[in-house]
């Protein structure tokens, strides 16, 4: 085919433009299509998708809607039938109805001209559709989880969660009656609590022959404790605890069991919290009404 | 000579009775466009009493039979004319369908409702999907680990989907991993395997919500169909930080957490895909006794209990997975367009229409396929807009019925004959029929 034009599909996806020559050999005029394609992500699927649409785009390839003005027709359509007629070139070929328009034109009598699309057409359209499908995983255009995305739109904030600060706490020459106190700035939520035995190089100590009880305070108040089985060098308990801003929170070794203070000699404890923000957030706190 | 004849029926009004065969004129024309609203014009004479105000409806018949039917959106008329044959009406209204045009498509859960998405996305957010094949979570294990069990006694097992770690500022003792599936022999699941989330939240009262959530590795979150999470990239790693939703504005008791999760492969080399479990976890607060994030405030989670009804031991939940290059769950065309439909209908709109399908059939008796492509702007589309949309999409054809408010609608490309009955019941029109073709080019 001697005419028509020489394509070069720029497909625009979500981070560039990637450029497709449809026929390098060809020597027919060029015309630049642009496919806005943001529901692409990776430079490979754009690559795919400009490929695929290359069969739409051959050069001196000519999709074509027909216009039909006909003349005394025994027969009536409907939209999605499918007609024997003329196509560019005069010669024939299936097609479907795409749309009619029907005109009272003489006396009451009717006539309809309708707008037929080509069997290529239809079907490159449709390809159109499962390239889509394709590029995009079936996912429904631009994957939702490759942006980091923050809705406002809806109206609703969202934000990732950070532990407040609660320093580790770590002392040496344990007694009964030991313990380390902090009045607390924010609301804190206690999750976890892990305690350590261990020597000053950081070596777990796992010879203690009886349990260690550690006791926590709140403004001075003894409120709850945790028993460090023997010879455990680690161990960890839920928090299940609120602390409040302006309370002073302590822990304490309320007993050391057995263990002599020979045993003791040495034996540095390590207390880490995991803490969670424990305030649901300032707007919705003004909503609360007790 | 073959002819046609050419009819205009109007239809009855509160004012008017039917007038079968009304005055109209010559070059009187409609248009029957594909999935769409095709305009018709005719000229009328009102010296008789023909009233053709809006909302009219007409019947265009070819040989008697209707061919289609129209509303009349805007006649323009002369009642008053020296010369009598000026006192006409010029009528120009649009295919019934037209009155899908009339109705804009609504949020989910429907008008006045809070929240809401600007758009609705017929996929795994939306909170009416056919979940009926979704099933139970399988719980992987706490989130918290520690030398007890939450309530003081022995640890149990199941142990822990991540062993030793949790996300960071995480508030509740008492959440779970869930996936739907527990994992292979070697602790993972398989990579890019999606899970799909589904609770019916029932509150306790009209008040905000908090939802915190985190997924392993990548995991979007949903809320009344609401995107309102989409989670992080790598090189963030997701599931060691914990994201809070502060949802302020609530409308009704009952709403929808959805969400999606991705197991990707780890960031490290790791051929035989060994310690790379997905999991999902999340947990829902209310305002109901303070201010805090403690267990009184709790409205749901994940957690041991899945399969206990309990929301605050983790069940409710429903899920679903797909492997990597399984399509996503998705919506019929004819379920998600009867959701917008009946949203309609109980606004009191589209009074007398019905659908020629269902969730599962088109109007051709085929059986429709599920794609997840859809979606509709909020209060911006209307439901014609819809029609149009996804009959561009390649999704359907829809059409109305040519005598009733009845609406067709089948798989892209299947109306008529063309590409849906055998092969020789086309028609010719050859040199004897046609007068003239034109073609447009396309490109």
């Amino acid at each position: 085919m001697a005419t028509g034009w020489h394509y070069i599909i720029v497909v625009n996806w979500a981070k560039g433009w990637y450029v497709h020559d449809t026929d390098y050999t060809s020597t027919l005029p060029r015309k630049m299509i642009d496919l806005k394609a943001p529901w692409i992500d990776t430079e490979l699927e754009a690559a795919q998708y400009a490929v695929a649409q290359t069969p739409r785009y051959k050069p001196g390839d000519v999709p074509d809607n027909t216009a039909i003005t006909l003349g005394d027709s025994p027969t009536w359509v409907q939209n999605g039938d499918r007609v024997n007629t003329f196509t560019r070139y005069g010669t024939f070929a299936d097609q479907r109805v795409e749309s009619r328009r029907v005109t009272r034109f003489n006396n009451g009598h009717a006539r309809v001209d309708p707008t037929v699309g080509s069997a290529a057409e239809l079907l490159i359209d449709r390809l159109d559709i499962d390239l889509r499908n394709v590029a995009t995983g079936n996912n429904g255009g631009r994957n939702p989880e490759t942006v980091s995305f923050r809705n406002a739109d809806s109206a609703i904030q969202v934000g990732q969660l950070s532990a407040p600060s609660f320093q580790t706490w770590s002392w040496s020459q344990l007694d009964e009656g030991d313990g380390q106190e902090v009045i607390l700035s924010d609301d804190i939520y206690l999750t976890l609590i892990t305690i350590k035995f261990h020597d000053e190089p950081g070596v777990p100590i796992t010879d203690l022959t009886d349990d260690v009880t550690f006791v926590y305070h709140i403004n001075g108040v003894a409120a709850t404790y945790t028993v460090v089985p023997a010879g455990e060098p680690e161990w960890t308990v839920f928090g299940h605890t609120l602390l409040y801003a302006g309370q002073k929170f302590m822990v304490s070794i309320g007993s050391v069991g057995s263990n002599t203070l020979a045993d003791m000699a040495g034996v540095k404890v390590t207390i880490d919290f995991d803490t969670a923000p424990a305030t649901l957030n300032r707007q919705n706190s003004d909503a609360y009404t007790p | 000579m073959t002819v046609h004849t050419f009819v205009a029926d109007l239809a009855a009004t509160g004012s008017q009775a039917a007038i079968p065969d009304a005055p109209v004129k010559d070059g009187a024309f409609y248009v029957d466009a594909e999935s769409d609203a095709g305009e018709f014009q005719f000229t009328v004479d009102t010296q008789a009493g023909v009233e053709v105000d809006e909302g009219r409806t007409v019947t265009f018949k070819i040989d008697g039979t209707p061919d289609r039917m129209g509303i009349i959106e805007k006649p323009k008329v002369t009642p008053v004319a020296v010369d009598r044959t000026k006192r006409v009406a010029v009528v120009t209204g649009r295919d019934i369908i037209a009155e899908f045009d009339y109705i804009k498509v609504a949020p989910p859960l429907g008008w006045a409702t809070q929240p809401v998405p600007t758009t609705v996305w017929f996929n795994y957010l939306h909170p009416f999907m056919d979940r009926s094949t979704w099933n139970t979570p399988t719980f992987l294990g706490p989130v918290f680990h520690a030398d007890l069990d939450p309530f003081g006694g022995p640890w149990y097992t199941p142990w822990d989907a991540k062993p030793g770690r949790h996300p960071e500022g995480w508030p509740d003792a008492f959440s779970g991993w869930y996936w739907p599936s527990a994992p292979d022999g070697s602790h993972s699941h398989p990579i890019d395997q999606r899970a799909y989330w589904y609770h019916e939240l029932t509150l306790e009262e009209v008040a905000p919500v908090i939802l915190i959530h985190t997924s392993d590795d990548i995991g979007t979150l949903g809320f009344d169909g609401a995107l309102v999470d989409a989670g992080t990239n790598p090189p963030g790693v997701q599931w060691v930080n914990a994201t809070a939703a502060g949802i302020e504005q609530i409308t009704g008791l009952t709403h929808y957490v959805t969400g999606r999760s991705t197991n990707t492969a780890t960031y490290y080399d790791n051929p035989t895909n060994t310690w790379n479990p997905g999991a999902f976890a999340c947990v829902a607060y209310q305002q109901l006794s303070s201010i805090y994030l403690n267990y009184d405030n709790i409205i749901m989670r994940t957690s041991g209990g899945p399969s206990s009804g309990d929301p605050l031991q983790g069940g409710g939940w429903l899920c679903t997975s797909r492997d990597f290059g399984d399509p996503e769950p998705g919506f019929t065309p004819g379920r998600a367009f009867r959701l917008l439909f009946e949203q309609a209908q109980a606004a009191g709109f589209l009074v007398g229409w019905t659908l020629d399908f269902d969730d599962d059939w088109d109007s051709n008796d085929e059986a429709w396929e599920e794609t997840s492509l859809l979606s509709a702007r909020v209060g911006s589309d209307s439901l014609l807009d819809v029609i149009r949309n996804w009959h561009g999409l390649g999704v359907w054809d829809a059409w109305s019925d040519p005598a009733d408010r009845v609406l067709h609608a089948c798989a892209w490309g299947k109306r008529g004959n063309y590409a849906h009955t055998s092969v020789g019941t086309g028609v010719d029109w050859h040199e004897n029929e046609v007068i003239e073709t034109t073609m447009t080019g396309m490109a």
